[in-house]
């Protein structure tokens, strides 16, 4: 089995004799180098896939966190104000379904969230009304009946799953009633 | 043949050693296939359909978080439907980005061949009259299945918090009908803070290939918030003033 290289018209077989004694198909060191070039070749176009897939579940896994952040957060919220306080500290938890987190999602259940409740302290605590009966009251009791309480609370979802950790975080501050109310 | 011993082409290692380094190759472009593949498979299980959802509810929750109590413009809420007071973007032919306010109002079309979310936007007039909208409505998101609104309320005599499925506080109550005479075709004109519930939630079902899925968000409006516990506050401090009065 050789390589021919050339015409087969006649004039130019002494030309393809010459030819073929100096070519005589690809060497070795030439394969080798040829496959080399190609394997670096595809590496870089599997490497671009694998980046555009980390990528693509970054943004799904920011998602889904995000969704369950501001349910969560949702909840809290509701829970602030119809018992008119929330408890300073430190709390967590499992998101337990995907029917309570209303997702559908693979591995709902290792959702995590963890939540810090701070209570602020306030520089100027109250609006002052005008039928408050101000000058009756001493400095605590005004104190008690401050109009508001601001809390700062921190939510943090994480995925047990996902290693790395990626934690996504979402701060706000929550209005409650005085703790006179509660 | 014209043959030279010096052309003696490959030998037979040699063509193995090749088709080695091929199959090599080989596999690995099928690899590179399949998991494009894979790839494929993975973004058609998270859809586009739960993205559209997600960032609709980001766009309502936007509009929502910037609405207070307006003067002629109520917070009208149905279950199906609601329109509220906001703030409006719009982009003047200059390329001015302006904001005014105005209505904004969400519901569900079920006009055309496919029920949609829509959103409706009016100026401060326009809402006040009750009239049209200027641009007509923009489907924001079509096809769903099914859109739900739910109302935070507080309720000053039982003092309990509810979910409710209707919210209009336009039409002046019984006891304060002497008082509002507004012209016919114009909201009530009272200005109240329980004009805002504390919160809404919505609810949208959509189909996500064969299944209906739900996705529920809960936004709860800072503004009316703050308005209702300084109104529980002014109400406890006026009950305790008149204890005191009659003490005395």
């Amino acid at each position: 089995m050789t390589l021919r290289i050339g015409s087969d018209d006649p004039s130019s077989r002494c030309e393809e004799k010459n030819t073929l004694l100096v070519e005589k198909g690809f060497t070795l060191i030439e394969v080798l180098l040829a496959v080399s070039i190609l394997a670096i070749g595809l590496v870089g176009i599997l490497r671009a896939y694998a980046t555009s897939t980390s990528a693509m579940e970054k943004s799904q896994y920011d998602m889904d966190a995000v969704f369950l952040l501001k349910t969560a957060m949702g909840q809290m919220e509701e829970k602030a104000l119809t018992e008119g306080n929330i408890v300073p500290g430190v709390s967590d938890g499992v998101f337990a379904s995907a029917e309570e987190a209303d997702l559908d999602m693979k591995h709902s259940d290792r959702w995590l969230w963890n939540q810090e409740v701070q209570k602020m302290d306030l520089p100027s605590k109250k609006v002052k009304h005008d039928f408050a009966d101000k000058e009756k009251k001493s400095d605590a009791e005004k104190e008690k009946e401050a109009d508001f309480f601001l809390n700062k609370l921190k939510l943090i979802v994480v995925n047990s799953a996902r290693i790395p950790l990626r934690e996504v975080s979402l701060e706000t501050y929550v209005r409650t009633e005085s703790a006179k109310n509660s | 043949m014209p043959r030279t011993h010096k052309t003696k082409g490959f030998t037979l290692v040699e063509l193995m050693l090749v088709a080695v380094l091929l199959g090599i190759v080989g596999l690995a472009i099928v690899a590179t296939f399949a998991g494009g593949l894979k790839i494929f498979d993975r973004m058609e299980s998270y859809t586009a359909a739960k993205t559209d959802v997600l960032l609709s509810m980001e766009k309502m929750e936007k509009d929502l978080r910037s609405t207070f109590p307006v003067k002629g413009v109520g917070f009208i809420g149905e279950a199906k439907k609601m329109t509220f007071p906001a703030i409006l973007r719009t982009v003047s032919a200059k390329g001015q980005a302006e904001e005014s306010l105005g209505s904004v109002s969400y519901y569900l079309d079920n006009a055309g061949d496919v029920r949609a979310l829509s959103r409706e936007e009016r100026t401060y007039i326009q809402a006040v009259q009750k009239g049209s909208s200027e641009h007509g409505d923009i489907a924001v998101l079509a096809p769903i299945e099914d859109l739900n609104f739910q109302y935070f309320s507080y309720d000053p005599e039982a003092e309990t918090y509810s979910w409710v499925n209707l919210w209009d506080k336009s039409e002046p109550k019984e006891d304060q009908k002497e008082e509002g005479k507004a012209p016919k075709g114009v909201i009530a004109l009272e200005n109240r803070p329980e004009d805002i519930p504390l919160g809404v939630r919505i609810k949208i079902s959509y189909r996500d290939g064969d299944k209906t899925l739900t996705l529920n968000r809960t936004v709860f409006i800072k503004t009316a918030v703050s308005l209702n516990l300084a109104k529980k506050k002014a109400k406890a401090e006026k009950h305790n003033s008149k204890k005191v009065e009659s003490e005395q």
